[in-house]
Order: C-alpha cells, then structure tokens, then sequence
C-alpha cells in the first residue's frame, strides 16, 4: 500500500515537474547565418495593430513580398508581441545580438541616438553613403529633412518616415456638428464671441451636456482657443526663441476664458477624467458639439459610426481674436514623426550593413515610393491619367476591410516605414468631401513658424532635462485643471507661474534653445 | 505529512538530510519547481537593484553601466514633489489596511454563521465576482459610475451640492480607492479566515452551547481566538506591503486634479521610468520603497513577538 502510494507521488512529482519545465519551453530560432552569396537580411520592427489583425509577419504582406522580389534581397521579418514593443526593444539590446536592421523609435532611446551609436548598437549611415543612393539626393535636395535626421555630432541614425509634402502635416484640428450650426441658423464660428454664441446655443437648444468635450491633452495637441491669445500650448517657437506657453503672456487669459466656459457649463463637466473613449461616444451621441480629431480617425470614423443621415461634421478653423485673421498655432507634425515605425537603423555589428542599406534605401527609389505608398500596380491601385488611384480593393474592399486595414497589406503610408509619404494618398484616403474641406481648414495657421522641430539633447543633459521636464509638466497639467475648474483661483496664476520656474522651467529651455541653435547651424 | 511522521526529532546533520533525501526524495523533487521559482524570479533578479546606484543603459548592461553613486536618490530626495508622494503612499495604505483589513474577517465570520447552505454558496459566490475581473475593467466600471451622470457621481453630487466626476473631486478619491478595494477583494481574502474557521474544533462550540453560550458569545470566545493565529501573520504580512499602493489602480484612476491627494511613490515611479526612460532613477525609488517596507515588517514582527508571542519568524 505504501509502496504503491509512493509511486503514484513519483508520477505526481515527475508530471509536475514536466509541466514547470515544459512552459518555460525555449523557443531557439535558427540563427541563420548568411553564407557568402546569399541576399538575406533580419529586420525587427514592430508590426502595426492594423496589419496584425490579419497577417502575424510583415513579409506575408503582398507589399512586402513585392519588395522582396523587386530588390531581390531575401527579409525575415521580427515582431514583439503587440503592446511589448519598448520592453522586447531594451530586451533586444541588452541581449547583444541584433538583427541587421532595428526599426524603433530611436530617438526614445535613453542619452538620444548619438548615444546607440556611440556605444556601436547602431551605424552611422554617412559610412554606407554609395549602397543609398536614392536616399542621400533625397537629404540633399531636403535641407530640412537632413537637419532632423543628423544628431548634433552630424551622425545619421536612421532611414526615416518623410512626410512627402506640407499639406500632410496638418492632419486635426477641431471638429463642429455642422447639421447643429445649419439648424440654429449659425455661421461657423471663428472669433472667441463667436465660439461662446455658439457653444451656448448647443447648450441650450440641443440640450447638450458638454458642448465642447475635451481634456487637457486634447487641447494641447491642437493649441484651440490658446492660439487666439497669442500663446501656443507646451513647448513651441516664437521669433527663434523656445517658450513654455503657460509661463507666457496671454495664457492666463486663455485659462481665464476656459474657466468661464466650464463655470457655464459650456466645457465638459468631467472635463479632467475625459478620456478618448468617451469624447467619442459624447460626439456621436450628442452629448457634444465640438471635439478634437483627426482627418481619419476622427471625421472618417465618427462619419461611419453616424447615428443618422442628417449627422454632418466638419473641421473647425482655429479661433482666432478678430474676425478674419489666420490663427498663429494650430495642431501640425514634424516632417519626421516620432513613432515606432518612422527610423530603420542599421545594426553595427551586423555582416550585411552594405545589403540593409541597398534595402532600406529602395523606399525612397521611385518604384519604391510607388510600392510603399499605393502598393502593386494593377492590384491595388491603378494608373488614370497619370495620377495612381486605389482600386475597389483598398476603398471598398470585397471582404469587407476598413481602408486603413486594407491599405496596410499594401502600403506603409498608413502608418510609417521607411519610405516618403505621398501627397496622393491622403488625397485618396481622405475620401468624404467633409475629410477633405477639414484638411484645407486645418492646414490654415502659422503654425510653420511656431513648431519645433525634434531636439538632439546632449548626452549630458538627458537624464536632467527628463526628470526637470517631468516635474514641470506634471506640475503644469495639475495647476491648468485646477485653474480651468475653479479649485485654484487665477489670482494665483502669477505665484504658479513662480514655481514652474522653481522648478527647473528656465533651465529646460535653456537646454532646448541651444539644442535648437545646435538644430540651425548643422 | 509524511515527512513530518518519518522525521525524528533531532534531524540535523547531513546524515539525517541525507537519509531523509532518500526517502522522501520523490517529496523533494516537486518542492524543486516551487525552490526554482523563488530563485529565478525572486532572487535572481535582485541583483537588478543595482542599477538604482547606476547610470543603466541597456547596451552595457547591469554591470557594465558607469556607477553613479547615490545620484539617484539624492535627485528624488530633492524632488518637489518628494513630500507629497511619500504622505500620499503613506495615508493611502494606512487607511486601506484600516478598512481593507478588517472586513474580509467580518465577512468569513458572517459567512460562518449562516445556516443556510445555498444562501452562503450564493453569498460566498457573489462576493468573490469581482476578484475575476480585470482591474482595468474594474476602474472603467468604477470611472463611469462616479462620472458627473453615473449613479453614484449623480447622487453624490445631488446631495453634496458639488459638479463633475467624482474622481474630479479631492476629498473623493480615497473613499473610492478604499471602498472600490473592498468591493474588489473582500470575498477572496475572506477565503482564507473560512478555511481557518473551518478547522475549529465544532465540540468546544457543542460544550459552549451547553454552558448556554450565545452567538456572540461562541464568536467572541471560541470563533476568534481560534483563527487569532491566521489574523496576526496576514496582518504582518499587510503591513510589510504598506508601501507598495498597487500603481495601476491609481494610475487608471487618477487625473491631473486630483494628483495632490492621489499621486503615490509607485505611479512617479511608473511615469518617471515608462515616460522618461530613466530606469536608474525609477529603480532608486522602488528600491527606497522596498527598504520601508522591510523595515515595517521587521518592526510589526518583533512587535507581534513580544506582545502576542507569535510572529513570521
């Protein structure tokens, strides 16, 4: 009896011993090792919530696959599991074995890109100038586009995401319930009085509970209603010199105005908890009449969810003091955006640096800005007139595909990659005539001479602009909701202002006006 | 079990270990994962602190980053916002454990009482629910109910003559962290005093009725004394996680507003290392956390020791 219990716990042990062992299971990939002749690359990027939905690898895509042929260069792509992709990233490196290309947000990483190079994670591409050809004429032509691209020591880090034309970098700003201005009779609002008309009339004739539904964020991404007032939101440029909008002039009156509006109940009460999910429902529901987005995900999707035909939105001009004057901010991107997918980097220790760069370089060849943007000729898009225009597959597709999910089988203008963007396809992505009529409103501001652009700290200075910015910030936001609600009283704009300066704000712009100096003078 | 009858008392010296090995070898390889475990995930990566004295970038690693002294440490201590998040931390675990504590004892003691066998399947069933559910969700749900409109935030509001969200409010947002909590835990902890519980000995309660004992009675003189062993160690073990306010709830819940009475060590932490990369930094302070925490227990330990004679160790 005894005997027997004991083999039975034997069993148990080994079984549970198995289990323990077989979950941490290692899944050792083939490290493939390219003999001589043979074209073939590793590139680790991470791949876009929207292409996941339908392929689990980026070279499954018919855009990928084409690449491939074309350029005749064999990829194996490396994903990080959705939702993993900075800490897989820091797993990466300290792992001490990269794959040929890394495509991350490199300007993230800790001490700036200069830093991945000096410490030979990555490769200064001016060293593999003949193997980009298309690439490098691109950066001289682009004076711009080169000044972002080198860190301060004239190091060239990575093979960006270019934003091909002026007229995509403006891509949202604020978006008005026009059926609701039709109805009460109402011109689009563009002085501040004007916006207070109107927002009281949405308040009182459609019995709307938040008639502008935004939070703190929201308004920083467009710079609405702190335009009117001359200051920007945040860090921005004014006349060469870098600023911090709330420590500015006019600010207070901005807070002033938004804290009337919220007193009135013209701001959305949850104003502070608002996130994303519910402006959303607040617009599509009428809780709203005015809320921020995009050409995309705002206008277009709010327009397909559209609970009835008469619902009509469009994009709002920023608001502005006097009747007819351009508002100086507005929401605007760098030409370069600082996403996960907008900086290819070639790997230092990598024994195909020559190839990678040929294949990277391919994006910014003629075919491969056709390939990258609109896809494979004949399939997803065809040529009329000269112009390419997406065919039935990518704007009505057959299987019942969104255009963002169709459009990221073919293309990387969806998202980013390293390639430039084409002006015709937001043409064709922004398809409603609501879409487009916002895009023109929206690329109104003199928002070209406030942006700034993105700044190569120095090495020394990361760690302590970090911690100052985040004090700063995080002190900032608090006191503008206080404000804005009434808790804090604007009397003490003044002795708030005082402590964002005790709290390192002159220091951080010191830092980022020689960064910037640093920026002009590549 | 069976190591406990096969042993003799005096079981020291490797002989003894050994003979005990051999017999009780099959016992020792399933306790193998549990040892790994402790190691691989427990131990092992505490090494990682060092970083906290560091200037960690990934590329050289733990031990190949450049020292940074106490660098670290001396910029959180310096931190304006140093005081606030350390009170913070502080008020809100004490009063967690001061309500959060209490009450899943009550509960098993309640559940305990009941005679009715499926009414106390339904109540133990009901109350575990919450424990199931994803804490995102459970903020998201916690968020709409005291929103200007939600339920809770509309009453509330009705009668304190106040506006907005609830979580918009200062004074609101430890009782909705607090009594979010006890919603959230309260039957799971209450599993463990219900298995105490059911390890009393039911013929002292049959000799209590006889002696004409109540119910109050039987629970104050029996009930508790018997699961008081269970109470002391969890309650060390609570206070020994004092510092450690569960970030991701506050950082699901809180907004800029209310940061004054709801930022605590762990979210500057999160915000500091996610948003800003700074490991070495974020680390100083989950390190300065565990320090506090260790000592508290050190110190409730010898407290319990020497007042209850009992204790961890």
């Amino acid at each position: 009896m005894k005997l027997k219990n004991k083999k039975i716990m034997t069993l148990f042990a080994l079984t549970v011993l198995i289990a323990a062992f077989g979950l941490t299971g290692c899944d050792t990939a083939d490290e493939a090792a390219n003999t001589d002749g043979e074209r073939k690359l590793t590139y680790w990027t991470s791949l876009t919530s929207t292409a996941s939905s339908l392929v689990t690898n980026l070279g499954d895509t018919p855009m990928m696959q084409k690449a491939q042929e074309m350029t005749g260069i064999d990829v194996e792509f490396i994903h990080p599991p959705q939702g993993q992709v900075n800490e897989k990233f820091n797993i990466l490196i300290a792992s001490g074995e990269y794959p040929d290309i890394i495509q991350y947000r490199w300007t993230s990483y800790p001490g700036g890109p200069q830093k991945a190079i000096n410490e030979k994670i990555i490769v200064d591409l001016n060293t593999l100038k003949e193997d980009a050809p298309n690439f490098f004429s691109y950066l001289e032509k682009h004076d711009e586009v080169r000044k972002l691209s080198l860190t301060d020591s004239g190091a060239l880090f990575s093979f960006p995401f270019i934003r091909g034309d002026e007229s995509l970098l403006y891509s949202s700003g604020l978006i008005i319930r026009q059926d609701w201005l039709d109805e009460l009779g109402l011109a689009m609002p563009e002085t501040i009085e004007e916006w207070e008309t109107v927002l009281t009339a949405f308040r009182d004739k459609k019995n709307c509970k938040a008639p502008l539904s935004m939070n703190i964020g929201h308004f920083g991404q467009v710079h609405a209603f702190a335009g009117a007032y001359g200051v920007g939101i945040g860090y921005y440029l004014d006349n060469g010199q870098v600023k911090y909008g709330m420590a500015e002039d006019g600010y207070k009156d901005f807070l002033t105005l938004l804290n009337k509006w919220y007193d009135e109940g013209l701001l959305d009460q949850d104003f502070s908890t608002l996130d994303s999910t519910t402006m959303d429902a607040n617009i599509l529901n009428g809780n709203a009449g005015v809320v921020q987005g995009s050409i995309g995900n705002g206008i277009g999707r709010y327009m397909n969810a559209a609970p009835d035909d008469t619902y009509q939105l469009a994009g709002a001009p920023y608001p502005v003091r006097n009747k007819g004057e351009v508002c100086e901010f507005g929401a605007m991107n760098t030409i370069i955006p600082l996403m996960n997918n907008a900086f290819a980097a070639i790997s230092a220790d990598s024994k195909n640096q020559q190839l990678a760069a040929q294949f990277l370089d391919f994006g910014y060849s003629q075919e491969g800005q056709m390939l990258y943007n609109f896809g494979i000729e004949g399939e997803s898009y065809e040529m009329i007139d000269g112009y390419p225009t997406y065919t039935d597959l990518i704007t009505n597709n057959p299987e019942g595909l969104s255009m963002s999910s169709a459009l990221s089988m073919y293309t990387y203008a969806y998202d980013a990659g390293p390639t430039i963007q084409d002006k015709r396809y937001m043409e064709q992505y922004a398809s409603l005539p609501e879409q487009k009529e916002a895009w023109a409103t929206w690329s109104t501001s003199n928002m070209a001479n406030h942006l700034l652009p993105y700044l190569y700290v120095k090495d020394d200075e990361v760690n302590e602009l970090a911690n100052l910015s985040n004090s700063v910030e995080t002190y900032a936001n608090e006191m503008t909701t206080k404000l804005i609600m009434g808790i804090e009283p604007l009397e003490n704009y003044d002795s708030i202002v005082e402590e964002l300066n005790n709290r390192g704000l002159g220091r951080i712009l010191e830092m980022k006006q020689a960064a910037y100096e640093r920026y002009l003078n590549k | 079990m069976l190591v406990k009858t096969k042993m003799t008392k005096e079981s020291k010296g490797l002989l003894e270990w050994r003979k005990d090995f051999k017999r009780n070898w099959s016992l020792y390889l399933m306790f193998l994962p549990v040892l790994l475990f402790y190691i691989l995930f427990c131990y092992k990566p505490m090494y990682g602190a060092l970083i906290a004295f560091k200037n960690y970038t990934p590329k050289l690693g733990f031990m190949g980053s450049p020292w940074a002294g106490f660098e670290n440490f001396r910029m959180f201590f310096d931190s304006p916002d140093f005081i606030r998040v350390f009170f913070n931390t502080i008020k809100i675990s004490c009063a967690s454990l001061l309500f959060s504590f209490p009450l899943p004892i009550i509960l098993a003691l309640l559940i305990n009482e009941i005679r009715n066998k499926r009414f106390k399947k339904f109540v133990q069933t009901a109350s575990y629910l919450p424990h199931f559910i994803s804490l995102v969700v459970i903020c998201g749900m916690i968020k709409t109910f005291v929103a200007s409109d939600g339920f809770v935030g509309y009453f509330v509001n009705q009668l304190g003559g106040t506006s907005g969200s609830l979580l918009q409010q200062e004074d609101k947002f430890l009782p909705i962290y607090i009594i979010s909590g006890i919603w959230q835990t309260i039957g799971w902890d209450s599993i463990i005093y219900l298995a105490a519980l059911s390890g009393v000995d039911v013929e002292q309660y049959e000799a209590a009725e006889i002696d004409g004992a109540g119910r109050f009675r039987k629970m104050f003189s029996i009930t508790l004394p018997s699961i008081s062993n269970t109470i002391i160690i969890l309650f060390i073990l609570a206070v020994g996680k004092i510092m450690n306010v569960g970030y991701e709830k506050i950082i699901l819940l809180y907004n800029p507003t209310i940061y004054n009475v709801s930022d605590v060590i762990s979210s500057y932490t999160y915000r500091m290392g996610f948003e800003t990369q700074n490991w070495g930094y974020s680390s100083a302070v989950g390190l300065f956390n565990s320090v506090i925490n260790l000592v508290l227990l050190l110190m409730t330990n010898r407290i319990s020791n020497k007042y209850a004679g009992m204790g961890l160790w």
